[in-house]
């Protein structure tokens, strides 16, 4: 292989990496370790940002609602919860994980009614799971 | 058939349930190369279902022949020994060189050789204008025609005018075959004995099954064609670049037949660098292409349903450039935006997709009867996709029209512009496939199963385009001659302390010799080499020389000092007889793997036990009751050996052989035990194949020598 072009290459590549940050900045600084995402002062500002996109794996959203609920960022947890509800709605973990976030955000009746439906063997009109 | 079908069946599947509607461009994109695929195996499998085998009749007249040889710019050197060889052809005929260089050293080659030269004033109409000025002036019957560097065996004509008694065939075809095997289309294993060719699918597939539908056409070299059948146009016709197959056609529609001989009966050079390969394949494609501009095989007179099957497939065959860049970019495309062409990867999809493939890959192994490579075959639509669409372009637009470029088959230097499409293309693959990692690296994507396949299909195009690039940047060819793989017995007269030593290949320029003994760069020799019962003496000089580290041989670089163009020409006719056609029977032998499952299979079936032969080449005297001769040893094994000898001897036959390696000599008694003639195109580079039984040695075992001789 010519060397010019392992170097153009590099080059290509380090500035595909440049547009991959801009476009995807915020996503890509959720990465950090979640310790030192709950002590980042923006972390609020950027989860809101990225969870204003559509398109949000649900590692990502996962990631937000880690650090949200470390930061006793109940809001912020709860919104993310709701996403990732969204993107798994037959997954009864992820519903009981957004009845407790209901729950820790004050929204006890919300929050009631998401556990009765848990409780509810499936099958049973009214069961939760899949709404 | 039932790929075509399974083919079918999964486009009707692909066009019904699969195309995505949230990449609709892309998702129909990628259908429409797959559609323009399923015709390209139509069109193949029709044309190679059935092949016609030509059985050689000798001629029961005897037209008068006249023999066109068309050059431009080509090296004296490499023109002369083609003209030898037409010349040489052993049918009465006239040779013709039509110069369009108009050059007086070819000239003075014609008056040399004895054949006429003819020129003209202008290049108009480039080669087929060339070709038609000499139609005008000559009177021969038949006209065979060869380019500059197309040697014809000296048994050409006989070969191919039996055809002719037949008063309505109006061309026979011979396939175009290369001797330059380290060309940039060629892939040789000469311990496997696999020779691949990106034209062998054509020249041995395709062509017989086009003959078979009466479609085969003129491929511009190594074709004998009917006066009477080109009177009416004048010759070849010119309003394309591509006159051979354009003059084929319009023969074709006005009733005539033609014929395709699939025998090797003449060689030529291959594009030695991928710029020429590239200007080559663009004149093809662009000259096929722009017939159907002045005869459209769908719509002409008098060709039938299968004539223009044939030759639309021919021209069909140019436009796969759109369908590989699809393919080519759409792997990237996937990675980049996460959009697939397919609505959802999942087990329905799977099960059509890999049947297709399967039944597609089998069907093709069958149909191709051990020619077609398919790794090989899409490494050349690498090679050339952009080249064809550049032809393409050229159709659809009628814009920036190629003039006829004579291809050059001396090894250009190494240009990395010729491969600049591949780099983008890898470029392009490389970045996909980081774009994709760093996607699910940082989550910003999660579908793992979506990138893996773009993946691996990228991997395997990445894999291709980094094999093409290899190939176009290969080290430049510097000789000025082709090396042919040789084993050619030589005595070093001179300069060589009496050494008797074997060739590893040679060239009208020199070889290079294996000797006991090592010769110290600068040494001048004489050396006398054995075609067979001819010998060539020539002086030559040392200009590099390696001991072998395991067999105690010493390989030297020798330059041949020839005083004298009749060396020149003796080694070149001891060459093109004796040792191209060598080579390719060489190649065309049960592969070392066949041998080795034979063996096995003898073994487990009880048979009779051979000794294990190790394809050794040494020189080896042999003594029988009619003197001495100097041979070559094909095959050794502790029980006995084959050479190739100048001369045949009696089955049954007691003889003495002798051979040398670098550090000691052996002697032993052998028996005949089979002798087979190996005909040459010339008798006098005849010789036989003879298998001897060792009977009592000099108290050494060959397994000894073999130890390191073989090695």
């Amino acid at each position: 292989m010519r060397r010019w072009l392992v170097w153009v290459l590099l080059a290509l590549v380090a500035g595909e990496a440049g547009v991959f940050l801009w476009k995807n900045g915020d996503v890509v600084s959720l990465s950090r370790p979640a310790d030192a995402l709950a002590a980042d002062p923006r972390f609020a500002e950027t989860a809101h940002r990225v969870l204003a996109q559509p398109d949000v794996t649900r590692r990502v959203l996962e990631r937000i609602a880690d650090v949200a609920a470390r930061r006793s960022d109940s809001a912020l947890q709860l919104q993310a919860i709701t996403r990732i509800a969204a993107v798994a709605p037959g997954d009864r973990h992820v519903q009981l994980r957004l009845a407790e976030a209901l729950r820790r955000h004050g929204r006890l009746d919300d929050a009631a009614v998401l556990y009765r439906a848990l409780l509810t063997p499936p099958g049973v009109p009214g069961a939760g799971g899949s709404q | 058939m039932t790929a075509l079908l399974i083919y079918a069946v999964y486009l009707g599947y692909r066009g019904l349930y699969t195309l995505n509607p949230e990449a609709l461009v892309f998702s129909l994109t990628v259908y429409f190369a797959e559609i323009h695929g399923f015709f390209s195996l139509f069109f193949y499998y029709f044309q190679v279902w059935t092949m016609r085998g030509r059985t050689v009749r000798p001629p029961t007249s005897s037209p008068t022949v006249d023999v066109f040889i068309t050059t431009f710019n080509e090296e004296v050197d490499l023109l002369r020994q083609t003209v030898r060889a037409a010349v040489h052809m052993r049918y009465p005929h006239r040779t013709f060189v039509l110069d369009d260089g108009r050059r007086a050293e070819v000239k003075a080659l014609c008056e040399e050789l004895g054949c006429d030269y003819l020129t003209r004033d202008t290049n108009e109409h480039a080669k087929a204008g060339n070709w038609n000025n000499a139609f005008a002036t000559t009177t021969g019957a038949l006209i065979a025609t060869f380019d500059a560097d197309h040697v014809p065996r000296a048994d050409f004509l006989e070969r191919t005018l039996g055809f002719f008694d037949d008063a309505r065939v109006a061309l026979v075809q011979t396939p175009q075959r290369y001797h330059n095997l380290d060309s940039l289309q060629h892939r040789v294993s000469w311990r496997m004995r696999r020779l691949y060719g990106e034209q062998d699918v054509f020249f041995n597939l395709v062509m017989p099954g086009k003959d078979h539908w009466n479609s085969a056409f003129f491929c511009g070299t190594g074709a004998v064609l009917r006066r009477e059948a080109l009177e009416p146009f004048g010759g070849q016709l010119t309003g394309t670049i591509t006159e051979d197959m354009h003059t084929s056609l319009a023969l074709q529609a006005n009733g005539w037949k033609s014929v395709y001989l699939n025998e090797l009966l003449v060689t030529g050079l291959a594009p030695m660098d991928f710029a020429s390969y590239s200007s080559q394949r663009l004149r093809w494609a662009e000259g096929n292409l722009k017939i159907i501009k002045h005869v459209n095989p769908l719509t002409a007179r008098g060709l039938t349903i299968a004539q223009r099957l044939c030759y639309f497939a021919s021209m069909y065959h140019w436009t796969i450039g759109f369908a590989k860049l699809v393919f080519y970019l759409a792997p990237p495309l996937i990675l980049f935006t996460g959009q697939f062409p397919i609505v959802r990867f999942d087990r329905q999809f799977l099960g059509f997709y890999l049947a297709h493939v399967v039944s597609l890959v089998v069907s093709y192994k069958i149909l191709s009867r051990g020619t077609g490579r398919i790794l090989m075959d899409e490494l050349f639509n690498m090679a050339n996709f952009f080249t064809l669409l550049v032809a393409a372009k050229r159709f659809l637009l009628g814009r920036g029209e190629s003039k006829f470029v004579v291809t050059s088959k001396r090894g250009g230097d190494q240009d990395d512009r010729v491969v600049l499409p591949q780099y983008v293309l890898i470029g392009v693959t490389l970045l996909s496939l980081v774009w994709s990692l760093l996607g699910l690296g940082f989550g910003v994507s999660e579908d793992v199963v979506g990138a893996s396949v773009a993946a691996f299909w990228s991997f395997y195009n990445l894999a291709l385009m980094l094999a093409v690039v290899g190939l176009a940047l290969r080290p430049p060819q510097k000789r000025q001659a082709v090396r042919f793989r040789a084993a050619v017995p030589v005595e070093v007269l001179a300069g060589g302390d009496g050494q008797l030593g074997v060739t590893l290949d040679i060239s009208e320029g020199g070889c290079t010799l294996l000797l006991p003994q090592p010769l110290a760069a600068g040494t001048a020799l004489r050396l006398r080499m054995y075609f067979g019962a001819q010998t060539v003496e020539c002086e030559g000089t040392v200009r590099t020389c390696h001991q072998g580290r395991r067999s105690g041989w010493a390989a030297s670089g020798v330059q041949f000092d020839h005083a004298d163009v009749r060396t020149v020409d003796r080694l070149a006719d001891a060459i093109y007889n004796m040792t191209v056609p060598e080579i390719f029977s060489h190649l065309s032998q049960p592969s070392w793997a066949a041998q080795q499952w034979r063996y096995l299979a003898m073994r487990v079936r009880g048979g009779r036990l051979r000794a294990v032969r190790h394809e050794t080449y040494l020189p080896v005297r042999v003594i029988d009751q009619s003197g001495e001769f100097l041979a070559t040893t094909r095959d050794l094994s502790a029980s006995g050996l084959s050479l190739v000898a100048p001369r045949a001897i009696a089955v049954g036959s007691r003889v003495t052989i002798a051979m040398s390696s670098g550090v000691d000599s052996w002697t032993s008694a052998a028996t005949v035990v089979r002798c087979t003639p190996v005909t040459a195109p010339s008798p006098e580079f005849s010789t036989c194949q003879i298998a001897l039984r060792i009977d009592a040695a000099d108290g050494r075992d060959l397994a000894v020598m073999l130890s390191t001789e073989a090695a």
